[in-house]
């Protein structure tokens, strides 16, 4: 029993070391709201409009490569996955998905909107934000 | 910077003000060739019959463009419309979509105006190839050969416990006065209504039913005229009354329900159909079709499936030609008519799969075999060979 789980944790170790970067999940430093990693994914993909506590959630996406982790890691899909799910609501008019910033713009934008929610390389988090979550 | 700042103070004060009117054009594109064995016909959608494959390779039959705009006028209202234009169809722009979209909350979202009908579990983005995994969903289950409503739609969606409910009502008026037929003889005008219920459990298993009912005014100018002319050759005999419309008998009522099953395992879906056409006179026959696929993941690009399709159809009595028509003239005519009033058993099978090839950018083949028992024709066994390419802009 105790090798399987010594099996699990070195397995598990050794996929971690393929990721390449950790994403972290920021928002405005006022916003106090419990955020799960479920929130998360119901935000980004367009099934809820609002924070936990009620106020409504904007969420911007990366235009870099840590778009791709976050993805896989937080909405568990590939890029073309996900464009196949949004162009479903798109061309049926039912949302358009979130808009796309640079990492400079991401840190200004959440910074300066308490109802804004985004994502960037844990490295670049700077204290004008709060980080919900780290993946 | 400035120009960062200045865009994060646009969009800081958005949410509150909301005054400007964000704008968003996107579009989509499928080009698809096939070719078919022997003799046979293919006929990709019940609803552009102009559109078929056959011997030679074609590539306009089921090739289409759509470009789509949005306006979020508020958080709440939003106006889209989307313009379809395909090879089967001639190339002509149809307005699939027009409507006002208001969220009346988190739970409840109104549409009024040109709509798609919801007939289908695939019925919201059928003509957007790249965000199905065939080429197109297995055509022999989507038998509705109008589908342009313009009316209200309610759609509602909520949680309870582990499932995730959506309800959807609509109600409306179809007038594919366009014609999609190359003749006239199903012009239609109806007023309709339909709703269905899909529930999703734990998010991997989605129920879905749905029934739809319209009266279907027929009338047909060159049934009318061709009526005409038998009734002063032979008094009182000529085309079947009930085709003709403006007659003592009823509009030909028309109902469609579905039933609907999808499962997502990790990487292996399984989705499937029973749709029925069903007629309140015998006039047309009646479909009961469905379908399964199974679709597997391989790898993040390479999505192979399989899916296997039946067809149950009684014939409908619709004669073109009655007494007094002298019999050879009428059976003359008639057995021509049972290619499309026969009864048939029809079984298929397809085999395919997609290949994502860039993020906006799916190709995409399938080989389907199909086989029926239909005495009147000589080809009972069609084979088909489609590719396609998925483009979204």
């Amino acid at each position: 029993m105790k090798s399987l789980y010594l099996a699990v944790l070195l397995i598990a170790t050794l996929f971690s070391g393929f990721a390449t970067a950790e994403v972290a999940v920021i928002v405005h430093p006022s916003n106090a709201d419990a955020i799960s990693q479920d929130d998360v994914n119901a935000i980004f993909l367009g099934k809820k409009k609002s924070f936990p506590g009620g106020s409504s959630a904007v969420p911007m996406v990366l235009n870099d490569a840590t778009a791709e982790e976050f993805n896989s890691k937080l909405l568990g899909k590939s890029a073309s996955q996900l464009k196949s799910y949004w162009s479903k609501l798109v061309f049926t008019g039912k949302a358009n998905p979130p808009k796309s910033v640079s990492a400079d713009e991401m840190l200004s934008l959440i910074k300066s909107n308490p109802n804004m929610i985004g994502f960037i390389d844990s490295a670049a988090v700077t204290g004008d934000v709060k980080v919900v979550g780290k993946y | 910077m400035k120009k960062t700042l200045l865009m994060a103070a646009t969009l800081a004060i958005t949410p509150v003000v909301s005054q400007a009117v964000d704008f968003s054009v996107k579009g989509f594109a499928s080009v698809i060739g096939g070719v078919t064995t022997d003799k046979s016909e293919y006929r990709p959608h019940v609803k552009y019959s102009g559109g078929k494959f056959d011997e030679s390779f074609a590539l306009d039959a089921e090739s289409r463009v759509g470009i789509q705009v949005r306006a979020d006028i508020t958080d709440k209202l939003s106006a889209t419309a989307q313009v379809v234009s395909r090879g089967g169809y001639n190339w002509r722009p149809e307005l699939t979509w027009a409507y006002l979209g208001y969220e009346v909350n988190d739970n409840v979202q109104l549409k009024l105006g040109r709509l798609k009908a919801p007939f289908y579990m695939y019925s919201d983005y059928q003509d957007v190839g790249y965000a199905l995994p065939w080429i197109s969903p297995p055509r022999n289950a989507y038998i509705v050969p109008i589908d342009a409503i313009d009316g209200l739609n309610i759609t509602t969606n909520f949680s309870t416990g582990k499932f995730d409910h959506v309800i959807e009502a609509w109600v409306g008026h179809i007038d594919d006065a366009q014609n999609k037929y190359e003749s006239d003889q199903l012009g239609t005008e109806i007023d309709a209504f339909g709703f269905s219920y899909a529930p999703t459990y734990d998010g991997w298993l989605t129920l879905r039913y749905t029934y739809n009912e319209g009266d279907l005014d027929i009338y047909s100018s060159a049934l009318n005229d061709l009526n005409g002319a038998l009734n002063d050759l032979f008094p009182g005999g000529g085309v079947d009354a009930r085709m003709l419309g403006n007659t003592a008998s009823e509009g030909q009522r028309g109902s469609f329900s579905g039933l609907g099953i999808k499962a997502e395992f990790d990487k292996l879906t399984i989705v499937g159909e029973l749709n029925q056409l069903e007629w309140h006179t015998n006039l047309f026959p009646h479909q009961k079709r469905a379908y399964i696929s199974a679709i597997y993941r391989a790898t993040d690009k390479f999505t192979p499936y399989i899916t296997l399709m039946k067809n149950n159809d009684s014939a409908g009595d619709f004669q073109l030609l009655t007494d007094p028509v002298p019999q050879p003239f009428q059976d003359g005519i008639n057995a021509g008519l049972l290619a499309g009033f026969g009864g048939s058993d029809t079984t298929a099978w397809a085999i395919g799969g997609r290949y994502d090839l860039m993020p906006n950018v799916a190709l995409k083949a399938e080989y389907q075999s199909q086989s029926s028992d239909l005495t009147y024709n000589t080809e009972n066994v069609a084979d088909t060979f489609r590719v396609a390419v998925d483009i979204l802009f």
